[in-house]
């Protein structure tokens, strides 16, 4: 699934930000979402910096319009530049990002209770466990509950 | 001027031999003695020394004479010594007191006093103890040494410890990610082409996920294992009896287990971390219900007993149990009596019950038969006894 155009952004609005640095665990994530049709507005990114960028118009995606914010980021920890915890203090330090909802993909249950101590407002936790059943199943459970059961405050 | 040791003539002859006798001996003592004798002044001013005194100091008598003895002496030892003046010019006599005198040379040596007064002089004998002072100072640097080594290679453990730990855990982390690419895209396979598969083709994939999610329960579970080894001890008494009522209640429910007897006599206390015993527990119990699943009514006995500052538990089952021969092999680390068909499990169960009750400072067995069941045992300390030396 390759990135749409920012152009093609501002149109049809992307729903979901994926955050993964790790080829096949995106290509796991984006199939469970469009296995159950939520992957139509799907932006992939691969480090912690092109996400910062997306999000807040900068960079590569100079241009954007920073108004069509996603209705949920799907957020790896472990990313190259700039990692996971650092991509989720900025967004919710920034007035325009805060209050999008965050889910996190964590490797194990000790990394999710680390992250947790940061207390940095995380929505829901993925813990990425080995069978492919469990991991599809989280994905696209949070996929449907924040893009068509949440109503966010807008 | 004291009493010189002359005494006053006598007039008989035979009182007169006698007495100069004794005066003849006492003055050889004083003359010969190896220890320093003399006699000195409450004033603080030596009046009479023995030939000792010369041999060990370096000074000539007339030097020693001359001066105040507090002149020779340390000055960080003047303050006591003038104490213990004071209590001697009381009348109190004087036991084991210890300064240092200044040599000629410059030196100190250190002495230890024996001193009794009698009219306002000080009759003393000191013995030289500057060998035994020095041993006993090396001895204390040899131990303050030894400590600050030990502290240092108790830190280099630990050290070391961690870094085991970060590293394990590290490469559960990285071996995770490709397990899951495996198990994960095998089914894409399956899921995808398995219309234009036939059953054996589908098999063969399902065997390639089910392999990479066995892989992963190993990890965990070695994970697992190797933490056991650096955890922490928190000993404390444990009420075993209602830990075992805790475990059967948190256990998930299997279909043994419905249907299981379990019957729990009682149990005496252990010595132990909680968290780590419940492990054990949970380990032998779920082994009883595991292997006894066949059966059509599962019944399990827990027993124990305490002796001699130990508790001794015993877990019996009445279900497949295992070759005698083998018994040794039982709590090897993925050493399993059972092939994977009859009985899931990694093998690490056993594994990981030996080294939590090694911890401890105590130890496993196990008895059976096939078909006729099997009783593990393992018995640990009840007390702080001399067997138990603490967190390992």
């Amino acid at each position: 699934m390759t990135a749409h155009s920012d152009a093609a952004d501002a149109i049809n609005g992307v729903e979901i930000l994926l955050v993964e640095d790790n080829p096949r665990d995106a290509e796991i994530a984006q199939r469970a979402l469009r296995n159950h049709k939520l992957a139509n507005h799907l932006v992939h990114v691969k480090d912690g910096q092109e996400a910062l960028d997306w999000l807040f118009g900068t960079g590569p995606h100079a241009g954007r319009d920073t108004n069509h914010r996603p209705k949920v980021v799907l957020l790896d920890l472990k990313l190259p530049k700039v990692d996971g915890i650092e991509v989720l203090r900025a967004v919710r330090a920034d007035q325009r990002t805060r209050r999008i909802p965050v889910v996190v993909l964590t490797s194990s249950r000790e990394e999710q209770d680390v992250v947790r101590t940061y207390d940095l407002g995380v929505n829901s936790y993925i813990v990425k466990p080995v069978d492919f059943e469990n991991f599809s199943a989280a994905v696209s459970e949070a996929g449907h509950y924040w893009l068509l059961v949440n109503h966010d405050p807008k | 001027m004291g009493e010189s040791l002359g005494g006053s003539a006598e007039t008989s002859s035979v009182s007169s031999e006698a007495q100069s006798r004794d005066v003849t001996d006492a003055d050889w003592f004083f003359t010969l003695s190896l220890d320093l004798m003399c006699i000195a002044s409450a004033e603080g001013q030596f009046l009479r020394l023995n030939p000792a005194f010369e041999r060990t100091l370096g000074f000539t008598m007339q030097e020693l004479l001359e001066r105040p003895f507090l002149d020779f002496i340390h000055p960080d030892d003047r303050p006591a010594t003038l104490d213990v003046m004071g209590t001697l010019s009381q009348g109190a006599e004087l036991v084991n007191f210890e300064n240092r005198y200044r040599c000629k040379d410059g030196s100190f040596r250190s002495f230890s006093w024996t001193c009794a007064p009698r009219n306002g002089l000080f009759y003393a004998t000191a013995r030289d103890i500057t060998e035994r002072v020095e041993a006993a100072r090396e001895i204390q640097q040899l131990n303050a040494g030894l400590e600050r080594r030990v502290a240092e290679r108790t830190e280099a453990l630990a050290a070391a410890n961690r870094e085991l730990e970060a590293f394990s855990y590290s490469i559960a982390h990285d071996l995770r990610a490709p397990l899951r690419g495996i198990d994960s895209f095998s089914r894409m396979v399956i899921e995808d082409y398995g219309p234009k598969l036939d059953a054996e083709g589908q098999r063969q994939l399902n065997v390639i996920g089910s392999e990479a999610q066995r892989m992963g329960r190993l990890i965990d579970e070695l994970l697992n294992f190797s933490r056991l080894g650096r955890l922490e001890l928190r000993p404390a008494l444990v009420d075993m009896e209602s830990l075992v009522r805790t475990v059967i209640d948190e256990l998930p429910i299997t279909q043994a287990h419905r249907i299981a007897h379990i019957n729990i006599g009682s149990l005496p206390p252990a010595l132990g971390d909680r968290a780590m015993l419940r492990q054990v527990w949970v380990n032998l119990i779920s082994n009883a219900l595991k292997f006894s699943d066949q059966s059509e009514v599962p019944a399990i006995e827990i027993s124990g007993e305490a002796r001699d500052g130990f508790s001794t538990y015993r877990v019996t089952d009445h279900g497949v149990g295992f070759e005698p021969r083998y018994a040794a092999k039982l709590f090897g680390v993925f050493q399993r009596l059972h092939s994977e068909t009859e009985f899931e499990g990694t093998g690490v169960g056993l594994a990981i019950v030996q080294r939590i009750v090694h911890r401890h400072a105590g130890t496993v067995a196990a008895e059976g038969a096939v078909n006729r069941g099997a009783t593990i045992s393992f018995t640990i300390p009840n007390t702080k006894g001399t067997e138990y030396d603490g967190p390992q």
